[in-house]
């Protein structure tokens, strides 16, 4: 095969990593403000009308959506009602509709409206307005920062639920980036910082660009 | 030749160091307790013994707890998006003392200690450093095994298809840039090494097959069985192959038929019974008995016997594969471990095999797959007079080897801890076959072999771009 035919190849192929590469930053989508990071290896029951309020949640302006992990026990889940308050007051709520979500651990998203400024010790109360449904969080030994659980059996006496908070708007990964690279930064070796997002984003395609060529070049000796 | 194997090195360890840097510390499988052993044989020069190896123990020493708490770790949520917490965890890592603790080994205690004994380089090197620094250099150090994974596939590749140069380096790019390889030989984790150390042997057979046998190569493939076996019990899945491969090459010699007997027998027993009686050495040395150095993958209690039921087992390690049958009690109730587990493992599950990129990636990479198998079986069809069976066979038994192993190790674990233990990366010893696969396959697609090597390179490319960008979502996104 002539070395030519090989470079339209390997052309054909970059643009179509670029094309898909662009696509994929380009599309909107709701991206997290914050994540409390308890992990899902207990349920919460939560029998109709049973609320579950998960305190101490340090929650950003601007968020406005609570993500959370359920186990579907009806035919139908929800729907559930979600709150965000602090001090007494209620600064966001918003519902989870009902719907058929099948088996195993299924996330649930309710839209809450835009909290307004930074909330450092919130808390976030779930109600079930449906049939029977399990809340998944994680299991703890002490009653401190532990969710309050409705009056029923439950697995575990205390327990963290697991919640996500998402951004009130979609937005691109592209706009979303700086804000990826803020954090990236973090927790890692002492000297990183938004820039080492940066340089490895940059190494990445250079790498898969730099291969898809090499190879054009290797195979047409 | 040489610029074409640098090339493919330099590009499997920068896809290695791109991982070591996207992916949050503590992140790759049992990180925490990887680091704690050259925590401990760094600081003190000892291996440390098996004093916690309960699976999921974490007794790490004041430093290391500091930077495990200030991530903070947790298997299913991301590191802390606050500056401020990120600048006490340094803080706080600094301050710790530095004193190690035996059990902060936990259960990679129950390895053998050679990839940690070479990771203690880069951690004495920056030892006056915080330890999230140490950790970084210990990472970059360990994707450089990757490097050599991926030098051993090319020549492996190299000796199957000497007559067709153009295809070494598509095969071993293919290891190169694989998302899972590229994941763990990027973090603390002595699958790295092994896998290094199983391409190489996996180039010594061909090289004998090739070239016929003499003591160097025989040298050469103990070599690189000695370095799998002090790396991980599990590479013991390596040995009946590389047996075999010693017997069929004392063979071919020209040799009166006795000698030749006796060459084969003998060549075959050193090479599978002397890094099996180094193991139990090692083992007697660091435990006290033969029963625990790790195997396939988290590595055994310490002192809990585990009853056999044979033909549950057997069922186990049927199922782990293939479809199950009639007769058989279903081992995975609701899903197809060859599907769930090894196949869209392959594709991409990071983390604590948490996080897996969507459903349909995984039905592209199927149509890829399907793709280059049928143009292998193409190949093996047209060139069957070609074929050393014979290497084929070795190949075979290297493959139903491990695939066992892992199986076994898989139905012991299971039982003894009641958790899931399948992880695609325990098949990873066989990289050198996966690179040989895309290799063939290319060859075998005639004229169109050079374009289709391209597509195929840019496709693997494309695959470590999207799952980096995959993990770099899950955490920070």
């Amino acid at each position: 095969m002539r070395r030519r035919t090989l470079y339209v190849v390997a052309a054909v192929a970059t643009a179509a990593l670029l094309i898909a590469l662009g696509i994929d930053l380009l599309l909107p989508g709701y991206h997290r403000t914050a994540a409390n990071g308890h992990i899902r290896s207990t349920v919460v029951n939560v029998p109709r009308g049973g609320r579950v309020c998960q305190p101490a949640q340090p929650v950003p302006a601007g968020t406005g959506r609570v993500r959370f992990f359920v186990q579907e026990l009806a035919p139908v889940t929800g729907p559930l009602d979600v709150s965000i308050s602090a001090g007494g007051r209620v600064f966001a709520d918003g519902r989870v509709a009902a719907a058929r979500l099948g088996p195993g651990q299924r996330q649930v998203t309710a839209s809450v409206g835009r909290v307004p400024r930074s909330l450092p010790d919130a808390t976030v109360c779930i109600v079930n307005r449906g049939a029977r449904v399990q809340i998944l969080g994680e299991p703890t030994q002490f009653g401190t920062g532990a969710a309050q659980l409705p009056a029923v059996p439950q697995p575990s006496q205390f327990v963290l639920v697991n919640l996500d908070f998402q951004l009130a708007h979609e937005e691109s990964w592209l706009t979303f980036a700086p804000t990826v690279a803020d954090r990236y930064g973090l927790v890692k070796a002492t000297f990183f910082g938004a820039w080492t997002f940066w340089l490895a984003m940059a190494a990445l395609l250079m790498v898969a660009i730099g291969t898809i060529w090499w190879t054009a070049r290797a195979v047409a000796r | 030749m040489k610029r074409a194997l640098w090339a493919c090195v330099a590009v499997a360890v920068v896809s290695g160091w791109i991982w070591s840097v996207t992916t949050p510390w503590f992140q790759v499988p049992d990180e925490i307790v990887h680091i704690g052993y050259v925590h401990y044989f760094g600081e003190t020069g000892k291996i440390p013994g098996p004093v916690n190896t309960r699976v999921g123990a974490v007794d790490p020493s004041p430093e290391l707890a500091a930077a495990i708490h200030g991530v903070p770790f947790s298997y299913q949520a991301p590191p802390t998006w606050d500056a401020h917490a990120s600048d006490a965890a340094h803080a706080a890592a600094a301050d710790a003392p530095h004193a190690p603790r035996e059990a902060e080994a936990g259960a990679a205690a129950n390895n053998p200690p050679l990839y940690y004994v070479l990771e203690a380089i880069p951690y004495r090197i920056a030892h006056g450093a915080n330890l999230f620094d140490r950790i970084l250099l210990m990472r970059l150090f360990s994707s450089l095994f990757l490097g050599v994974t991926t030098a051993f596939t090319f020549l492996f590749v190299r000796e199957l298809l000497p007559g067709s140069p153009w295809t070494w380096p598509v095969g071993a790019l293919a290891v190169a840039l694989q998302p899972i390889a590229g994941f763990t030989s990027g973090g603390v984790n002595p699958d790295a090494l092994l896998w290094a150390a199983c391409a190489a042997a996996f180039y010594a057979i061909a090289r004998i097959f090739r070239h016929g046998l003499d003591v160097r190569r025989v040298l050469g493939l103990l070599a690189a069985l000695v370095v799998a076996i002090l790396t991980k019990g599990a590479s013991l899945a390596l040995l009946p192959a590389a047996g075999l491969a010693v017997a069929l090459g004392a063979w071919r010699l020209p040799l009166p038929r006795a000698r030749r007997a006796a060459v084969a027998l003998g060549g075959a027993a050193a090479v599978a019974l002397l890094p099996l009686l180094g193991w139990i050495a090692i083992t007697h040395a660091t435990h006290g008995s033969a029963g625990g150095a790790g195997g396939a993958g988290p590595p055994a209690t310490g002192g809990v016997k585990v009853g056999s039921e044979l033909h549950k087992e057997l069922g186990y390690v049927w199922q782990l594969y293939l479809p199950r049958l009639p007769f058989m009690n279903d081992q995975f109730a609701g899903y197809s471990p060859l599907w769930l587990i090894w196949f869209q493992g392959f594709v991409g599950r990071f983390g604590y095999f948490f996080y897996t990129v969507p459903e349909w990636v995984s039905r592209i990479g199927a149509g890829v797959a399907v793709g280059v198998i049928a143009l292998v079986a193409r190949a093996l069809w047209r060139w069957s007079e070609r074929i050393r069976l014979s290497e084929l066979g070795v190949y075979l038994v290297m493959a139903a080897s491990v695939l066992v192993v892992v199986g076994v190790a898989g139905f012991q674990f299971r039982q003894r801890e009641n958790l899931p233990f399948e992880q695609t990366r325990y098949l990873f010893l066989l990289l050198p076959l996966y690179g040989a696969l895309v290799a063939v396959a290319v060859r075998a697609a005639g004229r169109y072999g050079r374009a289709l090597a391209v597509v195929l390179v840019a496709l693997f490319a494309a695959h470590q771009v999207f799952a980096v960008l995959f993990n770099v979502a899950v955490y920070y996104g």
